[in-house]
């Protein structure tokens, strides 16, 4: 149990720190490429809850 | 056939994840970016590009400007740059205007710029109260500086105050001291 915190606690911050770095360093995003992303964002945490499902967590 | 289908959703996040850094590089990096430096007195501002593509709160289909106080006599020195962060080169015609109430006061710069790719052109002008007319003591006056280059056209209003001079004191005459 303490084994997935500390996983979910690195999940986190790794998103953290890819949403931190992208707002330092992409400024000129446009509406239409926001929402694409955040399409992006949800299917990729989507799909990769989806694999450690299946991988047995 | 579970190994393949688990590592479908670990390819599919992967995609994602991909999809994500080409928004990033083509969305938020490639293109023509300007960015405007305006100096009034010892001040400096700032217009980055990311102000005319935020909108800042201007509603849907209304133009979006830039608004500078300034005293009247103080000159603007305009820094004007445009980012090329393409593969080709880019070529535009710049020019800035001076505008009050929908009409053209006169030019202030008008140049064809070639910009190569991943370079930059640096264009400066200067606005000078001289060339306007003076408002009446007391009131402000606005004007717009129109900045044109392809297909995009900023706005930024300058409010020039005017208090009015100060009254010249009397010049003050010594009386003769009496004998």
């Amino acid at each position: 149990m303490r084994t997935y915190i500390l996983y979910g606690f690195g999940i986190l911050l790794c998103i953290a720190g890819i949403g931190y770095l992208a707002s330092e360093y992409v400024n000129y995003i446009s509406e239409p490429g926001k929402l694409v992303c955040l399409i992006l964002i949800v299917g990729m945490l989507g799909f990769l809850g989806k694999y450690f499902e299946k991988i047995g967590w | 056939m579970t190994t393949k289908r688990k590592n479908l959703f670990l390819y599919l996040a992967l995609v994602c994840f991909i999809g994500l850094i080409v928004i990033f590089i083509i969305d938020g990096y490639l293109g023509i970016y300007d960015t405007t430096y305006i100096t009034v007195g010892e001040q400096e501002q700032i217009i980055e590009p990311d102000y005319w593509l935020a909108g800042h709160g201007a509603p849907a289909g209304f133009e979006l400007d830039y608004y500078i106080p300034a005293q009247w006599g103080q000159k603007l020195f305009f820094r004007y740059e445009i980012d090329n962060h393409r593969f080709a080169s880019y070529s535009t015609l710049v020019q800035a205007s001076v505008w009050q109430e929908n009409e053209k006061v006169f030019d202030l710069f008008s140049e064809q710029e070639s910009i190569g790719s991943f370079d930059k052109a640096t264009m400066e002008w200067t606005l000078s109260t001289e060339d306007l007319e003076q408002p009446v003591p007391g009131t402000s006056s606005q004007y717009t500086i129109k900045i044109i280059y392809g297909e995009v056209a900023r706005k930024i209003v300058v409010d020039f105050y005017y208090p009015g001079e100060y009254p010249v004191p009397p010049e003050v005459v010594p009386v003769p001291t009496p004998e």
